[in-house]
């Protein structure tokens, strides 16, 4: 049980949280810009509080060159590939009971059956969570939170918003990581038993190994990129979305139409906004 | 050359795969310029799927291998590219409403520069090919667009997860052309666009600023050799 004093904690936390992220949303916003492709560039962006967001851009690309990746760089280079497959099999292992309720919460039985399938092969044949003999059998980790549940039940995603530290996100997906957060056992019982340190160090480790996966690649996209923040807004979005539909390459996908012979007008969802 | 999936072999029209595979170095780069400049049709294909499946096989054939110098790969990639892809009319949808701002003077130098940063940011990547297996899953056509999606997985040799890829290919028969590419979910087109309306829109709707940007990324990314 969680007790009065940690209860209020978490509101606090919460209410604080919250209040920042209505701080953003008013302080940076800009008007709807009145010539027609600079409006129509606002609406497929979806970042109304752009000037904050790109501030806050710069502050976490600063604390990437110092911090995260040099650290990522040592993590790849020092520790064996197969420690560093071990450390992602576990945390992916550990995040079941958070994947496992989103599947139910989206109304997914397959994929809560893949997920617990997962958890017992992988936790009794792959040394408690270290190996992955679930994905050699073909099934493969998928990661499921409750931004993307939110999603499935109908919410969108609001204003693009760069969170300090945590990168590209939205107020839908900042709520899913605040439940998956305070939902999750583990971190229930961490904080029931004074171990502040567990989420923490949980949550840094799967930063780093997440950066050092991808070094190569941000490398060069960085290289090739004329505007990175535009770049890596624009991928968020995109993942994120693909995330929700879990992959599937629908032929009902509102892709964009490069059918613009005469006018490069937008298509989508957002056509009509421009037109 | 001697990772090749065999369907590679099948798909070449001009037969010299099979004796790539086993000559030396020298005759066989003399080779693949003849294989290359034979300037294999894809237009003649009958369905966007065999369309897609042999630029890809060929695109393996032509730029993988270290052995290919960086200029030749970046030569041999912009006649795929130009042969592949309407260039073009991604170049226009990347631009977005913005398009129409461009100087009729600087369409070409434009279209130029575009075609410089793809193959800048593209080419080099097939340097690091390694077996590879690149496989068409299956073709859709959705009802209201005219564009076929080829779905594509790109399949790591030594196992692994694969990548999917779908390619929109636009057209109809004997004249298909590539107008977007998108991995993982994530489209080429779409974030080329975002890019380069940003650039635009962060200079006051300017699209020379755009112009001046290109001008000096493409030449910052040459190959230098």
């Amino acid at each position: 049980m969680i007790s009065n004093t940690k209860f209020l904690f978490f509101k606090a936390k919460f209410a604080i949280m919250m209040a920042a992220l209505s701080l953003f949303l008013l302080g940076g916003c800009a008007g709807v810009p009145s010539d027609p492709a600079d409006r129509e560039a606002y609406y497929e962006t979806n970042d109304p509080v752009e000037p904050l967001n790109r501030t806050i851009f710069r502050f976490n690309q600063g604390l990437d060159s110092v911090l995260f990746k040099p650290l990522a760089t040592i993590y790849r280079e020092v520790l064996p590939k197969t420690l560093q497959d071990s450390i992602r099999n576990f945390l992916n292992n550990l995040r079941t009971p958070v994947i496992l309720a989103n599947n139910i919460l989206q109304g997914d039985p397959e994929g809560a059956r893949n997920t617990i399938a997962r958890f017992t092969v992988n936790s009794i044949i792959g040394f408690g969570g270290f190996g992955d003999p679930a994905g050699d059998l073909g099934v493969k980790f998928r990661n499921e939170d409750f931004g993307q549940t939110l999603a499935t039940w109908g919410v969108g995603e609001g204003a693009y918003l760069m969170l300090p530290l945590f990168g590209p996100s939205n107020p839908r997906d900042v709520v899913g990581l605040v439940v998956d957060t305070f939902a999750d056992p583990i971190n229930i019982w961490a904080d029931n038993t004074d171990r502040n340190a567990v989420p923490i160090t949980r949550t840094l480790v799967r930063g780093i190994d997440r950066r050092a996966r991808n070094l190569k690649t941000i490398d060069e996209l960085e290289k090739s990129s004329l505007d990175f923040y535009a770049t890596i807004r624009s991928l968020y979005r995109q993942i994120r979305s693909d995330e929700i539909r879990n992959g599937d390459s629908d032929d009902t996908i509102p892709s964009p139409s490069i059918s613009l012979d005469e006018d490069p007008a937008v298509a989508g969802p957002r056509a009509q906004l421009i037109r | 050359m001697k990772t090749l999936p065999s369907r590679v072999r099948v798909h070449s029209s001009s037969g010299s795969v099979m004796q790539i595979s086993k000559c030396g170095n020298l005759i066989c780069a003399a080779l693949l310029l003849t294989v290359f400049t034979a300037q294999i049709s894809f237009a003649a294909q009958t369905d966007p799927g065999t369309f897609v499946k042999n630029l890809g096989d060929h695109a393996i054939r032509v730029l993988a291998g270290k052995e290919v110098s960086a200029i030749e790969r970046e030569n041999r990639f912009r006649a795929l590219l130009r042969q592949g892809f309407d260039v073009k009319r991604i170049g226009r949808f990347v631009l977005g409403r913005y398009a129409r701002g461009v100087k009729p003077e600087e369409i070409d130098e434009y279209h130029g520069l575009f075609e410089d940063l793809i193959v800048a940011t593209y080419a080099a990547r097939f340097a690091e090919y390694s077996g590879q297996k690149f496989v068409i899953k299956r073709v859709a056509k959705p009802k209201k667009r005219g564009d076929s999606i080829v779905m594509s997985e790109i399949r790591p040799s030594g196992g692994g997860p694969s990548i999917r890829v779908d390619w929109q290919v636009h057209g109809k028969e004997d004249a298909f052309k590539i107008v977007d590419v998108r991995v993982e979910g994530v489209s080429m087109s779409v974030t080329q666009r975002e890019e380069f309306t940003a650039v635009i829109r962060n200079n006051g709707g300017n699209v020379d600023a755009l112009l001046g940007v290109l001008r000096k990324k493409t030449k910052g990314l040459k190959s230098k050799q």
